[in-house]
């Protein structure tokens, strides 16, 4: 199994703080891989890092093996990067936009950027500043898929549609990725959104990874305990969080489970637990060890 | 990209070449003026004309005094100095500031062109018209003063650019000959590199036109009256400087301003310049002719000739160009390094 973008040990500082930090996460080719965080966690930057938009400060990435160069032209072949801010040039109209992919692009789909067009109803001839968000999206996805890249790199994509043309996207792009076997990489800030579509997860937190594997192996590998209240955390379990009310505590654990008492009820958490459970602890993880080792294209049923 | 460079730019080129054709209409108005004008035979015939033929000559013109054709000659001018500036905020300045601004760089670095050829394509996909544009401006520039001078009205009046009438003064220098299209070349490269280093388009104009004025002040004060040699014409109260009349062949010379010499032929008292020697003696007062004559001073002005026209226009073209090509690599560099 090869990987479509790789990272190592990468890092990224901005002035004082960094944006990414000793981040090393594989991406399986033909895989979709979501990458969940909280916003200003890093996502961006790492999309940016692996665009070859952005240079690492420290770390390397590597998409489909070969190492991105910013200046040069190798890895752009390959990708499709749909930008979180949607930038287009808002006096071109639709068609303009598609005519400036198929003139910055050796290997242009014209078909497949305007038959994506076609499917969300978006009218050609309209200058692009006069499309509402949703419609600008659509048009910059319709930009990357004509590229007819091998790894879609998709920083929030749905993050301006609506609920409906979410799902509408996310159908269509599965569609689409099954058919042509591309890697799709995509950010989002909400775990519902990514659950039904991806086969992978990236939990990323204060320009950190903090945890990775295929959806499966995150279900089967982390329960939920719940019992009389504790004050201190159980020792010889691997705690996530832990939450309380008055009378009761709660504690994601990751690995198996060892009783507490009879008292104590082991649960299978869902995704977005999961999720909010690493987010709400940004220390959790940090280390890396588990999350590399146990991370994507090792854990689970691939 | 030379598609995506026109199709992205072509809203300012298109103003930009609409001003240049107004401005160029203007100045076929002015030369029909010029050339028609109801003093035109008898300034001919006569020479000159005394200064009570002012009113004369407003009167047969007609009009309100905003219209004569010496204020509209004046305005043009100073709209071909500001020219290249114009030209270099308007062109220059968004082809990297606009993109970076609006973030519209990173949807043009992910397609399959390096940032390399994106800025050299756009360089030359702007600048050559801007370049074929700026000479279209400086040969009908050369028609209309040609007219401007042969109808000897200009001469008339205290006007900016018929005062002196010297082609080597700073007006009529930096609106002729090459430097015009220099001027125009580098204002580009100046506005593209200060676009892409402050990243907005509003304080990349700001910074345009500071940078621009500021360099042509140094280059007009600082550095061309040093280009070729200058001519020094020695204070004579005794008889009338004989030198004046061979130094204003090919037309006025430019005054730069007054200055020391060593006289000829004396043997220089110190290592100390001519100019050092008589600041010195400058700060004595009672002393300072006593002063200038021990050190064999003499004082007198600076002109540039108007016969090292065409050496200025050449060197300061040279040192244009230069700059330029440096700007563009600077911009070269500059996108090759920065992070989206």
């Amino acid at each position: 199994m090869t990987a479509a973008l790789e990272t190592f040990d990468l890092g990224r500082r901005y002035r004082s703080n960094w944006g990414l930090r000793d981040c090393s996460l594989t991406v399986r080719e033909g895989s979709i891989t979501g990458l969940v965080g909280p916003n200003g966690a890093g996502k961006s930057t790492l999309l940016r890092l692996a665009a070859g938009l952005s240079r690492p400060t420290t770390g390397s990435v590597r998409i489909f093996g070969e190492e991105v160069d910013p200046n040069g032209t190798a890895h752009l072949a390959r990708i499709g990067y749909f930008d979180q801010m949607r930038p287009l040039y808002g006096n071109f109209k639709v068609d303009e936009m598609l005519t400036f992919g198929r003139r910055l692009n050796s290997t242009w789909d014209d078909e497949a950027a305007h038959g994506w067009m076609a499917e969300f109803d978006i009218p050609l001839d309209r200058k692009v500043r006069k499309l509402s968000l949703g419609q600008q999206a659509q048009v910059a996805l319709a930009v990357c898929m004509g590229k007819r890249p091998d790894l879609l790199l998709l920083d929030e994509p749905v993050a301006a549609l609506d609920p409906l043309a979410r799902r509408q996207l996310l159908q269509t792009l599965l569609g689409s990725v099954t058919d042509r076997g591309m890697t799709v990489f995509l950010s989002s800030h909400i775990v519902s959104e990514l659950e039904p579509v991806c086969d992978e997860l990236i939990i990323l937190s204060a320009a950190r990874v903090q945890t990775s594997g295929s959806i499966e192996g995150l279900l089967a590998g982390h329960r939920l305990l719940v019992g009389p209240r504790l004050d201190d955390e159980p020792t010889g379990v691997d705690i996530v969080s832990s939450s309380a009310t008055t009378r009761q505590s709660t504690f994601l654990i990751r690995g198996a489970p060892t009783s507490l008492g009879a008292d104590w009820q082991v649960l299978e958490p869902d995704l977005e637990e999961i999720v909010l459970g690493y987010l709400a602890n940004p220390g959790v993880g940090e280390g890396m060890a588990d999350a590399t080792t146990t991370g994507a294209g090792m854990a689970g049923p691939a | 990209m030379t598609w995506l460079a026109f199709r992205r730019h072509r809203t300012n080129l298109i103003i930009a070449t609409g001003i240049i054709a107004v401005l160029i209409g203007w100045m076929a108005f002015v030369v029909h003026g010029f050339d028609t004008a109801p003093l035109r035979p008898y300034l001919q015939s006569t020479g000159t004309i005394g200064h009570n033929t002012i009113g004369h000559y407003r009167d047969i013109y007609g009009g309100p005094t905003i219209f004569r054709l010496d204020y509209q000659s004046d305005a043009i001018t100073l709209l071909l100095l500001a020219l290249p500036c114009l030209l270099g905020v308007l062109l220059g300045v968004p082809l990297v500031a606009a993109e970076l601004d609006d973030h519209s760089n990173r949807i043009a670095w992910t397609q399959r062109i390096s940032r390399t050829r994106w800025l050299s394509t756009k360089w030359w996909v702007i600048g050559l018209p801007l370049v074929i544009l700026s000479t279209v401006v400086v040969l009908v520039t050369q028609w209309w003063s040609h007219h401007a001078t042969a109808s000897g009205i200009g001469s008339l009046f205290g006007s900016i650019y018929f005062n002196g009438s010297s082609r080597v003064a700073p007006e009529m220098f930096s609106i002729t000959g090459t430097v015009p299209v220099a001027y125009t070349l580098f204002a580009f490269a100046l506005g593209a590199a200060i676009g892409a280093l402050l990243r907005r388009v509003s304080w990349a104009i700001v910074g345009t036109v500071v940078v621009y004025g500021v360099v042509s002040l140094i280059m007009a004060t600082a550095m061309r009256p040093n280009l070729a040699p200058k001519t020094f014409v020695a204070n004579s109260y005794s008889s009338p400087s004989s030198s004046s009349l061979a130094m204003s062949a090919g037309g006025a010379p430019w005054y730069i301003g007054t200055g020391y010499q060593f006289a000829p032929g004396s043997r220089h008292p110190t290592d100390a310049s001519a100019a050092t020697v008589g600041l010195h003696c400058e700060k004595l007062n009672a002393g300072y002719y006593s002063c200038i004559t021990r050190n064999q001073l003499q004082s007198g002005s600076f002109y540039q000739p108007a016969s090292n026209y065409w050496t200025l226009q050449w060197k300061e073209s040279a040192i244009y160009l230069i700059a330029s090509a440096s700007l563009f690599l600077f911009g070269l560099w500059f996108v090759r390094r920065w992070r989206a």
